[in-house]
């Protein structure tokens, strides 16, 4: 909960913790997407705790948390912004850039299984064939 | 350091990838499942046949890195947000 609260105050600013019951209940099914969006990148290596998850329909998140040779926490929070023209990738300290070749390859897939896994983990729906499962 | 997605070991990601393009040297099969539910359409969803949600083949041109298919794959993922969207107003109005 602590990693998603972060990454949310990283993206969009502490104030937006603070919202209506509705956007809280949204909040939490996007927790939930988190959890699963983590895992579509192969295992974590030992000390991370990473997220990734779709926080509105043009941006996409990657955060992780880990800790250096030196024992101090780190982390660090890549924002996919989808635009007409390309996904531009936008990290703190870093040049924006649109991303290309097998990175935009790589999230694209990522992207197909998110939706994929949270549409019929989730939301009980088979994106394959576009029918709702049974609870 | 994190793995992103340009620096991941990307082997069961690739595998599936791959399992997703049509054969090679084949043209295009797509058998489109898209979800019957789907929000307004904002992009020209025509020139996505070669990769929607559920499809079990891509076209050549999904391996494309030209710019013109840099955008198209830009829409897939923003058209995947939308239905992800769509998915969770679903859910929190309880349908």
């Amino acid at each position: 909960m602590a990693f998603f609260k972060k990454s949310l105050q990283l993206l969009i600013g502490s104030d937006s913790l603070r919202l209506p019951t509705m956007k809280l209940t949204k909040r939490e099914l996007i927790q939930k997407e988190s959890r699963i969006g983590g895992e579509l990148f192969g295992s974590v290596p030992a000390g991370h705790h990473r997220q990734f998850f779709n926080l509105d329909p043009s941006t996409w998140v990657w955060y992780e948390e880990w800790t250096d040779s030196k024992g101090k926490p780190q982390n660090r929070t890549t924002r996919y912004e989808v635009h007409e023209n390309g996904v531009l990738k936008v990290q703190d300290g870093a040049p924006y850039y649109y991303i290309e070749g097998q990175e935009l390859d790589n999230l694209l897939l990522a992207t197909n299984m998110y939706y994929e896994r949270v549409a019929k983990e989730i939301y009980k729906f088979d994106a394959a064939t576009g029918k709702t499962l049974a609870a | 350091m994190p793995t992103q997605p340009d620096a991941i070991d990307i082997e069961q990601l690739r595998a599936q990838l791959e399992a997703m393009y049509a054969p090679s040297g084949s043209t295009a099969d797509v058998v489109e499942r898209a979800p019957t539910y789907q929000p307004q359409r904002m992009i020209d969803t025509a020139r996505l046949g070669f990769i929607k949600p559920g499809v079990t083949a891509l076209t050549r041109e999904a391996k494309s890195h030209s710019p013109d298919h840099n955008a198209l794959k830009a829409q897939h993922i923003a058209t995947l947000g939308t239905y992800i969207d769509s998915l969770r107003i679903r859910k929190l109005r309880g349908q």
